[in-house]
């Protein structure tokens, strides 16, 4: 089964591109990737989320799981999703720590 | 009515969804809505899956149903008595690191689903859901 999603984690800045469908038969494979970065200086997790069709709760677990487990001070931001995918985070109450925006350029500059 | 039945194994989820979706595109609901339903039913499928049967092989019924409110959905299994809407609303307003990671999917099918019930009918689990067509789900 093809991956969804691409990490490039350089400079204590992981990039994560994620794609397609985030449901729960793909969230665990994300989840383990992410727990790579654990112990390890991360000052921002970004989530690219232009081409993600959908998430699940196990999606969201995965990253919630980001922010509890890699680090306190981690900023985790979430650009370009689609206006479905938004409302489920906002349903979720988890805008109120992910970094939401249009682009990443916009995430440099905050 | 339309019903199926299929083993409760995750490698038949996206099947279940697929099932699931179509019936909802041919009643109508916009791409939205059909994402939604797909995820509350997602989140009802798993637990089955995942706990139903602990040890044990065992099946999952979809029954899909249609009435002037909307698309009815019941999700049936044999298994263990549980009911998912007992476990505690998580606090959305907590900060994320001292938010408990469980209880999140059933919090989420109930703000998708206009209405949910869960009955234990002849030894089954009954779980039926209503999503209204025409209530927007903020």
């Amino acid at each position: 089964m093809a991956e969804n999603f691409t990490v490039d984690f350089k400079g204590g800045v992981a990039k994560i591109t994620l794609s397609g469908r985030l449901d729960t038969t793909k969230a665990p494979a994300l989840t383990e990737e992410l727990k790579k970065m654990i112990g390890q200086p991360v000052s921002r997790i970004v989530f690219f989320a232009k081409d993600l069709e959908y998430i699940a709760s196990s999606g969201l677990r995965a990253i919630v799981f980001a922010k509890q487990k890699i680090g306190k001070d981690t900023k985790v931001y979430l650009i370009g999703a689609h206006d479905e995918i938004k409302d489920v985070i906002k349903m979720t109450g988890f805008d109120n720590f992910l970094i939401t925006q249009d682009t990443y350029e916009d995430a440099t500059n905050s | 009515m339309q019903n199926k039945t299929f083993p409760a194994v995750m490698d038949l989820l996206e099947p279940m969804m697929e099932f699931i979706r179509s019936e909802a595109v041919r009643q109508g609901f916009s791409k939205k809505d059909v994402d939604q339903i797909n995820l509350a039913c997602e989140e009802i499928a798993v637990n089955v899956i995942n706990y139903a049967y602990p040890g044990a092989e065992g099946k999952l019924e979809i029954s899909l149903g249609e009435n002037d409110d909307g698309m009815i959905i019941t999700v049936s299994d044999s298994g263990i008595a549980y009911d998912p809407l007992k476990r505690e609303d998580p606090d959305i307003a907590l900060p994320v690191e001292e938010r408990p990671i469980g209880g999140l999917g059933i919090f989420m099918v109930k703000r998708i689903m206009e209405e949910v019930r869960y009955a234990r009918e002849n030894d089954r689990n009954v779980l039926t859901m209503v999503k209204h067509k025409k209530v927007n789900s903020e």
